[in-house]
């Protein structure tokens, strides 16, 4: 049965724990072509906070962020059974919350209204935020709500399509490849569009970052 | 203050952008997010029925009473014009004319044509389209200075003017003839009687003004009508009454051959006046005006 689901199942990425994933969420896409309407649940839960992450990131608005996941998630469940397994089921979500995003941000760009979550500091975040500033209290607080203003003020200058690779890549950790599939554009692009953001970032953020 | 940190930043723009990582929503707002998407998965697994579905099933199912009624109305009204428009033309005011032959040696008979009430108000919803009133009228009879035997006599017209009169086929060419001969001028306008104003008020087609009046029949379009060459009939009519008075004086031989040759001449334009205002088309005659 694995070995089945694996010749359908070609998620791009190369390692176990993405491959294994790749097929756990193949056997789940299975029951819910199958009948199992309650199994696509567990899709849900499981991928709800990245699809919400990559949104997000890209819409800066938590309640459009909360709107384009849901509608997301209900398109890959009336889409379910066109999935043939031939990507991963993690990329092919993604593409349809990536296209959903940006057919969004196309149509509300001159309505820009941003809403940001707070920064949650956990241990990779709390020693990022420490190696900034040693501040504690509420002047800490002050400089990681300016610190995260500056963060999406940065990002809101990039493009959409832009903001979308540095999105998938250094935030949601994407390889270039799954970018690429999921963008529907070269790897070559992904890179090409992803030095350029960079470099602009770099530029927007240079007073903290390392000269 | 950014710039006082800078001496002690170590991190780098790929630190910088892990930070969004944790912007991340409280675990309640998952609660919410989670009975949101429930909703609209389960609007979603409802199947929705195409617009032409729907529309056919709601909207029209709101208006097929509305529709159905008018439809019967607007047929009902259809078959109605077309039975009105088709009853003159098919089958006109059948006036039973009876002709009273002059009584009492009268050179001026009566014509008479007496109508049923049915056929008189069904001509007159044909007349007169606007005239929605059915008019009962009593005509019992209309006078025409015509010694003509006319049985049947049927008036079928519009709103402008009368079209014509159909006689019955025994009704001979040579009687209508007779009929129009010996007439003056004003003989020859049909007189008719006060019962019959109603009748032509009602069918409004010689004007109002004429109507309630007998008097004012003069007026009317069909009183109007002359026939043609009246002004060379009046000359030799007063040329009639010149010679009358001549008689007196002259002999009377000279003034009955006068008289005869007048009244030759005269019945024979009658003739022609006649023959060029009567069409004789089968079974009926038709008088043009």
């Amino acid at each position: 049965m694995s070995v089945g689901l694996k010749s359908l199942a070609k998620p791009l990425v190369g390692s176990p724990e993405r491959q294994h994933e790749a097929d756990s969420d193949w056997q789940i896409v299975q029951k819910v072509q199958a009948g199992d309407v309650a199994a696509f649940d567990r899709l849900i839960v499981k991928y709800r906070e990245r699809v919400y992450g990559v949104i997000y990131n890209m819409a800066a608005n938590r309640e459009d962020a909360a709107d384009l996941a849901q509608d997301s998630f209900i398109k890959a469940f009336q889409s379910i059974n066109r999935f043939q397994g031939q990507s991963s089921f993690f990329t092919w979500l993604y593409r349809i919350a990536v296209n959903s995003t940006l057919t969004h941000l196309r149509k509300a760009r001159l309505r820009s209204f941003f809403s940001f979550e707070k920064i949650h500091e956990e241990d990779k975040s709390a020693e990022i935020i420490n190696q900034l500033t040693d501040k504690k209290g509420a002047d800490r607080e002050l400089f990681v709500k300016e610190l995260q203003e500056k963060l999406n003020e940065a990002m809101l200058k990039l493009s959409i399509k832009h903001r979308t690779v540095v999105t998938l890549f250094e935030i949601d950790g994407l390889s270039h490849e799954e970018i690429a599939e999921v963008m529907d554009c070269s790897v070559g692009t992904v890179r090409s569009r992803l030095h350029y953001a960079k470099q602009l970032l770099q530029a927007e953020l240079q007073s903290y970052t390392q000269s | 203050m950014i710039e006082r940190q800078r001496p002690h930043s170590k991190v780098s723009l790929e630190d910088l952008l892990r930070l969004k990582r944790a912007e991340r929503p409280a675990p309640e707002f998952w609660a919410e997010f989670d009975a949101q998407l429930r909703r609209k998965q389960l609007a979603a697994i409802v199947d929705k029925r195409p617009w032409w579905r729907r529309l056919s099933t709601a909207s029209l199912a709101r208006i097929s009473i509305p529709v159905g009624a008018t439809a019967v109305i607007a047929f009902t009204l259809v078959m109605v014009r077309e039975r009105t428009q088709s009853v003159p033309g098919n089958a006109p005011i059948t006036a039973s004319a009876a002709v009273s032959s002059s009584s009492s040696g009268s050179t001026k008979p009566t014509h008479t044509i007496q109508s049923s009430e049915a056929d008189v108000a069904g001509s007159l919803v044909a007349a007169s389209d606007h005239q929605a009133a059915l008019v009962t009228t009593n005509a019992s009879a209309m006078t025409a200075p015509a010694s003509v035997s006319a049985p049947d006599r049927s008036l079928s017209g519009n709103n402008d003017s009368v079209v014509a009169i159909e006689d019955a086929p025994e009704t001979s060419l040579a009687q209508v003839i007779l009929g129009l001969e010996g007439t003056t001028e004003s003989d020859a306008r049909p007189q008719f009687q006060s019962d019959a104003v109603p009748l032509l008020a009602s069918l409004d087609v010689f004007g109002s003004a004429s109507a309630h009046d007998p008097s004012s029949l003069e007026s009317s379009p069909l009183t109007q009508v002359s026939a043609p060459r009246d002004d060379r009939r009046a000359r030799l009519l007063a040329s009639v009454d010149t010679q009358d008075r001549g008689d007196l004086v002259s002999g009377n031989s000279r003034v009955v051959r006068s008289r005869e040759r007048i009244a030759n001449r005269l019945a024979e334009q009658s003739l022609y006046d006649s023959i060029s205002r009567l069409g004789l088309n089968g079974d009926s005659v038709s008088i043009k005006f």
